[in-house]
This record gives C-alpha cells, sequence and structure tokens, in this order.
C-alpha cells in the first residue's frame, strides 16, 4: 500500500544507515582521540534535533497536509516532555541539592508544608514513580489537551489565521501557568537534575519483605554494617520505628525504614574495608569499589552493598535504572530518538497515503467542498490534530533526558512558531522537508549562536522572510523551482508552465 | 548629601520669614533643648521635651532632637562650660565634620574662632533612656503636624491617630481651628475619633465611633473592628451602645470601602480597556480590513516608544544610540519645564510617522506579496518582529530606555479614596480620540469608502477604478500609525524595552478576534470587555490566573459566536 | 396526491443584515422531478440551495427533506449523507488531487475517519469510479490534476463528483456556465437522463440551456416565488417579463 519513490527509499535507508548504526558506532567503539570519534556531547546534540524532526513532522502533518497552521505544537512537545521529566524526578532518590527524596524544588518551594500526607510530593505526582503511567501520560496528556482544544475550536469551524491565534494564546496561557510556582511543576526553573531513567537503584518500601525482622536486627548490631546504619538513623526514627512496630503498623515502619535507609545510601560510600570485612565481596563489586564513584554510580554501589549485606532482609533488584547522563545511556536515547523519528515518518507516510491523507490535503484545499461532500471535517481535523500533539509530546519525551532540562520557556510562543519555520525552511507538504528543515536550522542555530550570537536574530528573522517570499515550498522544492525559472528563462521553451511561485487558487464557493 | 546645609539653611530662612512669631520661638525651643540635653534628672528631661512639641516648623530643631534620638548629639566641655553640638552631614577628605551648636545653630569654635571639627567615631553621644527615645519621637511625630506640606501634616495625623494615643489629643485639638485643608482637616478629626474610641468613658468612645464610620474612615477601620469584637466578647464592660455604635461605623465604612472599590475596579478596567483598544486598534485595522497577521505589530508599537525616548532626547538632556556598531550622540535642546512637556506632544505626532512609514516598508517590502496567503505573512512578520526587535536591541540596549512623563501626566487626584492617575485618564481619553479619528477617516472621507469597497470586494473595487493597491499601502501605514501612537501612549504606563510589543501583541489578537472582523463597535466592545473582566477577575485570582482565565473565556465565547461579537455578515460564504 | 414531495421548502425567509435574501419563500419539489430555477441576479436563487444544504439556516419556516427529516436542524454533511448533493456555482474541485482521487472521495460510502484509514478501494468501486469517468468524458484524464483542467472540464469533474455519490437529490447551480453549446447540450442530455431516478433542481441562466431540459420552471424574485409553470407559461408570464425580461429590455435600451 505504501509505496516510497525510489530515491526516496535510498536517501531514507542511507540516512538510517548512517545516523542509526554509523554514528552510535563510532560513538561507542571509534577511540575518543580518533578522528572518526563522535562525542557523546555532539551524538546528544544531533538526539536533540532529531527529536525536534519528530516536531516538525507534526507541524507538517498539520500544516503542509492539512492546511492547520498551529501555533502550539510546542505546548504538546513540553507536555510530552514534563511527563518524562517527572518520571525521572520522581528517582532523584535522594541526590539532589537538598538530599532528600523529593525533588530539590519542592523542598525548596515548602512542599512538605503544602503537602503534609504525602511528604511533600503533590498527590499527582505520585503515579509518576511508575515508568509505564509516565509513558502513558506522555501520549494521553498531549492527546488529551489537544482533543480538547481541537474539539472546541474545530467545532465552532475556527479556521486559518484565526485557529493560528488561538493555539498561541493556548500555549500562551499554559506557559503562564507553568511559570507559576504553585503549578507544582517546578515554576519557571521547570525539571531538571535528572538522575536516573526508569528506575532507581532507591529502597522502596516493598523491598523490604520482614520490616521487623530487619529493624531488630539493626538494633541487635551483631555485625559492623547493621552497628553502622544503626547510629546513622536519626534517634527520632529509632523511637518512631520501634513505636510503629509496637502499634502492629507494619507498613508505615517500612516506609520509614525505607527512607531513612535511602536517606543513609544517598550521603555517601557505603562501603569502609573494616566495615565490609565480614562480606564476601564479587571481584566486580571490588573493580567498581577501587574506581570510587561519586553521585549515581555511588548510590548503585551503595545497593548492591545493601543487597550483599543483608540478603535476607533486602530484596535484590535487577534493573536499578539507568544513569540519565552515563554515555551509553546517552546513546541509546539517540537511537531511540532516531527510531521515533524513522516510525513517525513512516506512520506519516503511511496516514498520507490512506483515503484520509486524500481528506486531509482535502481539506487544507477545499474545506467546505470536503464538507458538502458529507465529511464531517471537524473530525478529520480533530484526529490529525490529536495525532500531531502525540507526535511532539514523544519527541518531547525523547528531547527531555537528552537535554536535561525542561522548563515552560520550552512552550513559548516563539519556539511553537520556530519549529513552524523548520518546516518552512524544509519544504513543507512532503515527509522530508521537515527533517531537513529542523536539523538544518537547528545546525545552523547551533553554529550561529557560537560564532555570531548577536545577529542570530536577524538570520532567523531574515529566514523566515526570506523563505515566505522567495521559496515557498522550502528547500525541497528548490530544485523544481529552479526547473521552472530555467524555462522562463530560456528562449523558445514554453511560457505557460505553472509560475514558479506558486499562488494557490481561492477557493470560492461563493457567487 | 551636599547640598543638604545650604538647602535647610534656605528652608529656615523660609520658615523665619513665614513665620511671625519666628526668631523669637525658635531660639526659645533650641535653648529649651539644650536646657534639656544638659538636665541632670531624667523625668525633668523628658518633660522638657515634651513641651518641645510646639516648636515644629524648625528643620534644625528637628535635626537636633533625631540626632539625639539616634545617639548623634555630642557635648563639648572647655572651661567647665558645657555646649551640646551635632555635626554637620559634610565631612571633609579627613572624615571630619564641622560642629554645630544646639542653641543656636551656629559653628562651635576655638578660643581663637577657628571652627572645631570632629569626627563621629571619636566622641561619645550624649546618653539616652529608652523612655527619653520615646518621647523624643512623639514629639518629633507632633512636628510633623507644623509641617508646611498638608500632605506630610496628613500622614503624621493619620500615625499618630493610630497610637491611640490619648495624650495627643491636646494638640489634635488645639490645630483643628486652624487647620485650612480640608484633607487635613479631616484627617485631624479622624485621628480625634480613633484615639477617642480607645477611650474606657461610653460617652466619649460612642460617638467618637459613630464619627468614624460618618467621616469613612478607612484607615481607623480595624479600630473599630477591634471595637466591635470587643464589645461583642465582653458586653458587661462596653454596654450595648458602645456595639451598635460600632457595627454602624464599621457598615458604613465597608460599604465605602466596597463602592470605593468598585469604582476603582472599574477605573482600572477601564483604563486597561483603553490601553488594549488603542494597541489593538491598528491591528484591528491592518487584520480585521487587510486580513493581514501582522505579528510585528507589537514592534511597530515599540517603534512608537523608542521615538517617544527619541524626541524626549532632543528636547532634553540628548541622547546616545548606536547604529551598525558605530554609536552616535545627538545633542538635546535642553529645554525644561513647560517646553520640555511639549515634547511628547511631537512625539505622538512624531511616532505616527515613524511607525507609519515602518509600515509602509513592511507592507511595500514583504506584505503586498503575500495578500493570498494569510499563513505565510504571519511567519514573515513574525520574522520582521524578531529582526526589529534585536534592531532595538542594538540601538537603545537591551536594557529599558527611560521615558519621563511629562508634568501635566505624572501624579494623579483622589476623589473618595479612589485613585485616578493622570496618565491613565490621559490614555482612555487618547483611546477615545482616536476611535473618532478612525472612525471619521473610515465613514467621512474617500480614502475611508475606498478602503471599505476594497475590504468588502477586492476584485470589484478595483474594477471600478480603486487603485487597491495604493489603498492598501495607505490602510495599512494608517493602521501601523495608529499602533506607533499607541506605543507613544504606552510608555507613559509600561517599560519601554525591546521586548515592549511582545507582551502586548496576544492580548491585542483576542480583542481584534473578539470584536469581530472588521467592525470598530466589535474592537471597541471587545477591548472593554477584556479589560474590564481582567480587573476584576484580578483581585480573586492573581494576575497571572486572571489572566488565562480571560483566555480561557475567549475560546469559549468564540463557541457561542465564532466570528466574534459583531460580525459584517456578508453572502460571501468564506467570508 | 400519489408522488410525495422530496422537498417540501414553507414559509422560510432568511435575513441578512437587514437584507431579506429569502421572504416567506415556498417550494415543492416532487420525487424525480427536474425542475429549473430562473430569476435575475439577487432573487436569492443560491441562498435558496444554501438553505437547502444547511450552509445557513433560515430564520424562519420549515425545510423538509422526504417524509419528515427536518434540513434546518442539520448541518452540511448529516444533509450530504441523506442524499443531497450540490454542484457549486463556481466549480470547485480539488485541484490537487487528480481526476480519480475526486471522484473517490466523493463515491457514496462510509464518510467516518476510521474507515477511511483503513478501508481500501474496491474493485467495484474502480469499476464505478471509470463509469463516472466516461460518462463525464474524463476517461482519458484520471491521473492529472484536477487544478490543471479546463473551465469546463471542472464543471464536467464536479457533475461527475455529484453523480459517484449517487444523490437522492441533485442541486445544480449554473452548470452551463464556461461550456461551450456542446457541451452545454450534453450537460442538458444528461440532467435529463437523470430526472427520474433522482430528483433534479437546476439554478440557470442560459434561456437556450432552459428550453432544452425544463418541464417545470420557477422564478425567484427577490426571495419568493414569482410564478411556476411550463417554460411558455413562464415567458409569457406578465410578471416575469416585467421583472426579469422587462428588466432586460430596459438595460439595453
Amino acid at each position: 500500500m505504501m509505496q516510497l519513490p525510489k530515491h526516496e527509499l535510498l536517501l531514507v535507508s542511507l540516512s538510517v544507515l548512517i545516523g542509526l548504526v554509523v554514528l552510535p558506532c563510532l560513538n561507542a567503539f571509534a577511540p575518543p582521540d580518533s578522528a572518526l570519534h563522535v562525542s557523546t556531547f555532539t551524538l546528544s546534540l544531533y538526539g536533540k534535533y532529531l527529536t525536534y524532526a519528530v516536531l516538525a513532522l507534526g507541524v507538517n502533518l498539520l500544516w503542509g497536509y492539512t492546511g492547520l497552521l498551529s501555533l502550539g505544537q510546542c505546548l504538546f512537545f513540553s507536555l510530552g516532555g514534563y511527563c518524562l521529566g517527572m518520571s525521572m524526578m520522581m528517582n532523584i532518590s535522594g541526590l539532589g541539592q537538598y538530599h532528600e527524596a523529593i525533588p530539590d524544588f519542592m523542598v525548596f518551594l515548602e512542599f512538605p508544608v503544602r503537602f503534609p500526607e504525602t511528604a511533600g510530593l503533590p498527590p499527582h505526582w505520585i503515579p509518576f514513580k511508575h515508568f509505564w503511567f509516565a509513558a502513558l501520560m506522555v501520549v494521553l496528556v498531549p492527546a488529551g489537551v489537544a482533543c480538547l482544544f481541537g474539539w472546541l475550536a474545530f467545532r465552532s469551524r475556527i479556521k486559518g489565521v484565526y485557529f493560528s491565534i488561538l493555539s498561541q494564546a493556548l500555549t500562551y496561557a499554559a506557559c503562564l501557568m507553568f511559570f507559576r510556582n504553585d503549578f507544582t511543576f517546578g515554576g519557571n526553573n521547570g525539571l531538571t537534575d535528572f538522575k536516573f531513567l526508569l528506575g532507581t537503584p532507591s529502597l522502596q518500601p516493598c523491598e523490604i519483605p520482614n520490616p521487623a525482622s530487619f529493624i531488630a536486627e539493626l538494633k541487635e548490631g551483631k555485625d559492623d554494617v547493621s552497628r553502622f546504619l544503626w547510629s546513622q538513623v536519626t534517634p527520632a526514627s529509632q523511637k518512631g520505628l520501634s513505636d510503629l512496630l509496637i502499634a502492629g503498623k507494619t507498613a508505615s515502619a517500612e516506609a520509614l525504614l525505607a527512607g531513612e535507609i535511602n536517606r543513609i545510601l544517598a550521603s555517601g560510600t557505603l562501603y569502609d574495608e573494616r566495615r565490609f570485612s565480614a562480606v564476601a565481596l564479587p571481584p566486580d563489586i571490588k573493580l567498581l569499589l577501587g574506581q570510587n564513584p561519586r553521585d549515581t554510580g555511588m548510590l548503585k554501589l551503595n545497593r548492591v552493598l545493601m543487597e550483599l549485606a543483608f540478603p535476607h532482609q533486602v530484596v535484590k533488584k535487577a534493573f536499578t535504572g539507568y544513569v540519565v547522563n552515563d554515555p551509553p545511556t546517552k546513546r541509546a536515547l539517540y537511537v531511540c530518538s532516531g527510531l521515533l523519528l524513522l516510525l513517525t515518518y513512516l506512520f506519516c507516510r503511511w496516514l498520507t497515503s490512506t483515503k484520509f491523507g486524500l481528506i486531509q490535503r482535502a481539506v487544507r484545499d477545499s474545506e467546505n467542498r470536503v464538507l458538502f461532500s458529507g465529511y464531517a471535517t471537524a473530525n478529520f481535523k480533530l484526529f490529525v490534530f490529536v495525532i500531531a500533539a502525540v507526535i511532539a509530546g514523544l519527541g518531547g519525551a525523547l528531547f527531555v533526558p537528552q537535554v536535561g532540562i525542561i522548563n515552560p520557556s520550552e512552550m513559548g510562543a516563539d519556539k511553537s512558531i520556530e519549529a513552524v519555520i523548520w518546516v518552512a525552511v524544509g519544504g513543507r507538504g512532503n515527509l522530508l522537508g521537515p527533517i531537513l528543515g529542523a536539523i538544518g536550522v537547528n545546525s545552523l542555530k547551533s553554529y550561529a549562536t557560537h560564532s555570531f550570537a548577536e545577529q542570530w536574530p536577524y538570520i532567523l528573522g531574515g529566514l523566515f522572510v526570506f523563505v515566505t517570499l522567495f521559496m515557498p515550498k522550502g528547500l525541497i522544492g528548490l530544485p523544481q523551482q529552479f526547473r521552472g525559472l530555467w524555462r522562463k528563462v530560456r528562449p523558445g521553451t514554453d511560457a505557460n508552465n505553472p509560475s514558479t511561485v506558486e499562488i494557490k487558487p481561492e477557493n470560492t464557493l461563493s457567487q | 548629601m551636599r547640598c543638604v546645609r545650604p538647602l535647610f539653611l534656605a528652608c529656615l530662612f523660609l520658615m523665619t520669614s513665614l513665620r511671625a512669631a519666628g526668631p523669637v520661638t525658635v531660639s526659645t525651643f533650641r535653648s529649651a533643648l539644650a536646657e534639656a540635653i544638659l538636665s541632670e534628672d531624667a523625668d525633668s528631661q523628658i518633660e522638657l521635651v515634651k513641651k518641645l512639641a510646639d516648636g515644629g516648623g524648625d528643620p534644625f530643631l528637628e535635626q537636633a532632637l533625631s540626632a539625639w534620638r539616634q545617639g548623634s548629639l555630642f557635648l563639648h566641655e572647655t572651661n567647665e562650660i558645657r555646649t551640646p553640638f551635632l555635626l554637620d552631614a559634610q565631612t571633609d577628605l579627613d572624615g571630619l565634620a564641622l560642629a554645630l551648636r544646639i542653641v543656636d545653630g551656629e559653628l562651635l569654635k576655638d578660643s581663637i574662632g577657628k571652627p572645631l571639627k570632629f569626627s563621629a567615631a571619636d566622641l561619645t553621644p550624649v546618653d539616652t533612656s529608652s523612655k527619653l527615645r520615646k518621647a523624643l519621637k512623639t514629639t518629633l511625630d507632633l512636628f510633623s503636624l507644623g509641617n508646611l506640606n498638608p500632605k506630610i501634616r496628613r500622614d503624621a495625623l493619620i500615625k499618630l491617630g493610630q497610637e491611640q494615643n490619648s495624650e495627643y489629643l491636646p494638640f489634635f485639638n488645639s490645630r483643628l481651628p486652624g487647620e485650612s485643608d480640608g484633607e487635613v482637616r479631616r484627617a485631624l478629626e479622624e485621628a480625634v475619633a480613633v484615639t477617642q474610641i480607645a477611650s474606657e468613658d461610653p460617652r466619649v468612645r460612642d460617638p467618637a465611633a459613630l464619627r468614624l464610620g460618618q467621616l469613612r474612615s478607612i484607615t481607623s477601620l480595624q479600630f473599630v473592628k477591634k471595637l466591635e469584637k470587643d464589645a461583642l466578647a465582653t458586653p458587661a464592660q462596653f454596654g450595648k451602645n458602645t456595639l451598635t455604635a460600632a457595627r454602624t461605623a464599621v457598615q458604613q465604612i465597608e460599604t465605602y470601602i466596597s463602592i470605593g472599590n468598585l469604582f476603582g475596579t472599574a477605573f482600572r478596567g477601564v483604563s486597561l480597556s483603553a490601553v488594549l483598544l488603542v494597541a489593538a486598534l491598528g491591528l484591528a485595522i491592518t487584520f480585521g480590513l487587510m486580513n493581514i497577521i501582522n505579528m510585528a505589530h507589537g514592534e511597530i508599537m515599540a517603534v512608537g516608544a523608542y521615538t517617544t525616548f527619541v524626541v524626549q532626547g532632543i528636547f532634553g538632556g540628548g541622547l546616545l544610540f548606536s547604529l551598525f556598531g558605530k554609536t552616535f550622540s545627538v545633542k538635546g535642546m535642553g529645554l525644561t519645564g513647560g517646553l520640555f512637556d511639549c515634547y511628547f506632544i511631537v512625539a505622538l505626532a512624531a511616532s505616527f510617522v515613524t511607525a507609519g512609514l515602518v509600515g509602509l516598508a513592511l507592507e511595500r517590502g514583504i506584505l503586498r506579496f503575500l495578500y493570498k496567503r494569510p499563513l505565510e505573512s504571519l511567519l514573515a512578520t513574525w520574522g520582521v518582529s524578531l529582526i526589529l526587535q534585536q534592531a532595538f536591541r542594538h540601538t537603545f540596549g537591551s536594557a529599558n530606555v527611560q521615558v519621563n512623563a511629562p508634568s501635566f501626566l505624572s501624579g494623579s487626584f483622589v476623589v473618595k479614596d479612589v485613585l485616578f492617575a493622570y496618565n491613565r485618564l490621559f490614555i482612555i481619553g487618547f483611546a477615545v480620540f482616536v476611535v473618532f479619528l478612525t472612525w471619521l477617516l473610515l465613514s467621512k472621507t474617500s480614502l475611508g469608502l475606498q478602503i471599505r469597497a476594497v475590504m468588502q470586494n477586492r476584485a470589484m473595487a478595483s474594477c471600478i477604478g480603486v487603485r487597491t493597491d495604493r489603498v492598501n499601502m495607505m490602510t495599512f501605514a494608517f493602521g501601523s500609525g495608529l499602533a506607533g501612537m499607541a506605543g507613544a501612549c504606552l510608555s507613559q504606563i509600561a517599560n519601554v524595552g525591546p521586548s515592549l510589543g511582545q507582551s502586548y501583541i496576544i492580548d491585542c489578537f483576542m480583542v481584534v478576534v473578539l470584536g469581530g472582523i472588521g467592525n470598530l463597535v466589535g474592537t471597541v466592545s471587545a477591548a472593554a470587555g477584556v479589560g474590564v473582566t481582567d480587573q476584576i477577575l484580578q483581585p480573586w485570582l492573581g494576575a497571572v490566573l486572571g489572566k488565562i482565565t480571560v483566555l480561557g473565556a475567549i475560546i469559549l465565547f468564540l463557541q457561542w459566536r465564532p466570528n466574534g461579537l459583531f460580525v459584517t455578515r456578508n453572502r460571501s460564504l468564506d467570508g | 396526491m400519489t408522488k410525495e414531495f422530496i422537498l417540501t421548502v414553507e414559509g422560510v425567509t432568511k435575513t441578512f443584515d437587514g437584507f431579506k435574501a429569502i421572504s416567506n419563500l415556498n417550494f415543492y419539489l416532487d420525487t424525480g422531478e427536474l425542475r429549473v430555477i430562473i430569476g435575475p441576479n439577487g432573487a436569492g436563487k443560491t441562498s435558496f440551495l444554501d438553505l437547502i444544504t444547511g450552509r445557513t439556516k433560515p430564520d424562519a419556516g420549515k425545510i423538509e427533506f422526504g417524509k419528515d427529516t427536518d434540513l434546518t436542524r442539520l448541518n452540511e454533511y448529516q444533509i450530504n449523507r441523506l442524499g443531497v448533493g450540490r454542484k457549486f456555482q463556481t466549480p470547485s474541485v480539488y485541484i490537487d488531487h487528480t481526476v480519480f482521487e475526486n471522484i473517490q472521495l466523493s463515491l457514496e460510502g462510509t464518510r467516518s475517519v476510521w474507515s477511511t484509514l483503513f478501508s481500501r478501494i474496491t474493485t467495484a468501486q474502480r469499476e464505478r469510479i471509470r463509469e463516472v469517468l466516461e460518462t463525464i468524458g474524463l476517461g482519458d484524464k484520471t491521473c492529472v490534476k484536477a487544478g490543471s483542467l479546463a473551465h469546463g472540464q471542472k464543471q464536467w469533474l464536479e457533475i461527475g463528483m455529484l453523480l459517484a455519490q449517487n444523490p437522492k437529490l441533485l442541486l445544480v447551480d449554473e452548470p452551463a456556465a464556461g461550456m461551450t453549446d456542446k457541451e452545454t447540450h450534453k450537460t442538458g442530455e444528461l440532467l435529463i437522463s437523470l430526472a427520474g431516478k433522482h430528483s433534479v433542481v437546476v439554478i440557470e441562466h442560459d434561456m437556450t440551456f432552459v428550453r432544452q431540459i425544463a418541464r417545470t420552471v420557477t422564478v425567484l424574485h427577490q426571495g419568493s416565488v414569482l410564478c411556476e409553470g411550463t417554460v411558455d407559461q413562464v415567458q409569457n408570464d406578465e410578471r416575469v417579463i416585467e421583472v426579469y425580461l422587462g428588466r432586460k429590455k430596459r438595460d439595453k435600451s
């Protein structure tokens, strides 16, 4: 059903080979000092561009294929990013500046006072400790917002520039909202300082099968590790643990104990030669200890040491999350971004080749005619809008761990318009143009903001003007444009060919 | 600080010449103060200080008292004679200052007549007890009652009244007959009544409470409320009459406050509406009549604002700006006073012209190629707005520039505790003027006729000989000119900086979308609706949530009327 | 009455900003009838079609389709799905789609988002499209973009789109505009052949064309029906001559 033109198939396969295979391999296997080596920083930078390209494909699906110029796509991009960011924030594991179980900004904004029942976590944050929930929200939140806004807008037949302006107002409103500290998403600093992805080495309450006996063992202090741990538990908690056990509140004791141990694990290296003299350590752990890891590595190691020291009290966890800033994680994220882009591209390719795609373009060219052919155009537009929002959300979700921060300025109106210009530069209404535009413009931006930052706004502004005036079909359309020009310039050829600058004929259904 | 001394000498001169009994009184009080300082007995010291309360109006005495209170008053001892003095504010290079005698304010000199100089750090200040310091403060407060500036008198009265110190009552009462300023009289009465409601005697307390109610004294509401609460809690001590009186007063004052709030909100709402209207009108013309989405509209407003800044510089002390990396300085005309104030009038006209020219260039250079592609015109103008913003940064710096209000626009007046700022009133007036001007242009001139013709049917208009190209150009230039004037106005109430435009653009678009296309009445109503709603919501929800609510409300409103408040219906169904 | 009305319009009024486009209009169309509506410019012909197809809602009056389907409560696509097809005055085809795709989009069938995603074009549908294309004489232009067709061909294409939809009621607004005499004649024949199976309302100015196809003619004037009858009856009607032909004569003089 889907046929790729031959040259496009070639181009796509080549890009996949280079982007998804060669570059990550060069990053992983080429020695750092060789000319072929691709640094993790560069790889992450390209990973960021790839997520931008995903966003651009969404914009293109709306603008290029359906004629809906949404100036709010970055809202969905950021919403997806926030959802994944929240999941990563929940894995902070006491490694923040304040060494608390909750993310730093919550400590800073005195959330423990505001949400005393949940120890400072706003209730809607709690489910985000499960990665699957966050992943679901990455899709559902943008889709939900898009669905509501789209339903309202398309139902009342808001279209054209009105739709653009209202979508811009929507982003603007959301941006204002996220800037507020009491909106519980970190205010203008947003979410940052991510540690682990997909899991955490921290001890979960459920990972202590028998809290009563564990507490008893610690209290008894038969070995050095127990003695050390119990000495680190605050006196108040020591008393609290005993009281809870007497009262029979095992679950609460479990939670309190887990919290205390997590605090201790995060506060410094657990290992001490004398302390662990009685524990048999496998050679690979010894090797790791020799490297004296800090921060996330230390926490992971501490967790393993706990498991080794108390094999019966602490559940052995096979997977303790990926360290966000580790080069292999970054590489994996890059590959995921590439795969997401490929899948999005294939999805868009499929969508535009179905009858739905025909109707999409028909709506773009002559919405009223479609309406009078019996299609409920509002539903079609809503569907595309939601799809584009989901695409943007997925892109945003992969953007955040690679960039390491998400804040409200990411959903500002200017960012969304920038996304539109990537599409315009690359060429809308086809699928390679937006990818080309997103990667191209952003590479240019990185280069320009490094070399001549002052001039960048002029360049970007000029790009907007130049592209709309002289390159209506973008880079992809350039060859065709030149061909048209060539025909005009050369005498004797047919001058009646369609003009190079395509002005869409007004579709008049009026009298 | 350098000018303090000459200034206070000048004041002294003014004061002495104004007050008939001046010189005698001044010297009497000063020697009384010197006596008090030298007195050994703490109680008599306090008594003497209290007696000084009538000596207000002598800045030196005031300075001396506060110096005493703050521990910067010193004694000079020569031949068993102790002379109290204070140090002049101005110090020389060695950190030494001249010493001024308390008795007459003259310089302290040594035996050969050479002025003595001291450093505060080397001297031991005259002792004060906390009781004495309190007495000094009270006296100083009471001094302000004699201040020539009615505003200071009034503020002092409000402060003193709220202390509810019955010792002040004689001072208040003695001032009442001689007070000529109405506001101050009212404040005096309030101060008396507020002091009196703290009285134990119901015959004094109850009428005072009622009086406060009659005076609608907002400042004393908390005290009357407290009285009400106390009377409710211990009826035996206060009696029923007190409760009734306090209740009545609280009710009267609260009603007055809510009415005042209502008018205040209404005024702020109207003034915000006027700002929005002035800002959105240009957009309503370019967007509504020409269907051009000018994202650079905000920056064109900023062009107007910066023009105002430049004109101000030319009228005043000159200005610096840089172009293409070179810094230029323009010498100002150095005007002051009324002539300088005229700059704003010139600036209004100039900003219309410059913004109009920028608009003209934009239309000729870019937009005329994009008339049939509104979405692309949106992108192109956004690009222009980026370029303009950066150009402002390069030319005038990225910080906000200072635009001074002409004297006739600064300040405010108060009616019934509602503040009316002149610049806000001006904008309201200006909005009315601009709407009138636009209406006049659209309905009474031939250009207006042509604009309307082009707007309704471009093809037909061009067929009957309207030069649509020229009409577009003129319309866009006019709309941009209006935006420029809006910018000039905004320079009076908002910060003028490179991002001035960005902060208004979305609101402007909302107004135009809400108002419906190509309709002045719609734009006016939408601006009024948005402005007033925003101000009504703000006290409840805060600025940000209020704004978000307004945005949400607009989206919901469009469900009901997708084409805005007022829509010029035409039979063309794609219209 | 043996036949049922397929379209009943009673007492319909529509005002645009004080201008009465349609005022107290009554109109009845038999099932299978071919009716031609004529009238001077601004008589409300197109507004009338707008009202039937749900593009605008009447201020007063009732519009019923078939026995008792109230069209005033439905919107454009719902009315279309009932079997009311419309050809617009200016040809409106999807210029960026091929001729084939234009017809494909108009084929009768479900119109839901889901079905368009997963349905594939069947052989029967392909046959039907080919058949329609043959009928409108664009069989050799299947893969040409509709935007590059000549004006008359676009008219034909839109008629083809109407046919593909197989509606019960066809509303055809000035089909002959931009066509050669020969094409016009062909259009007439097509419309006549459609009558019977379908009910057809044609709006037309071209009197030759009207004479060719019309059995009953309705004359609209200032938003209401001036008179109804055969072409001859109408052309000899005093009032019609006064408002329509009469004005033309004055214009000429």
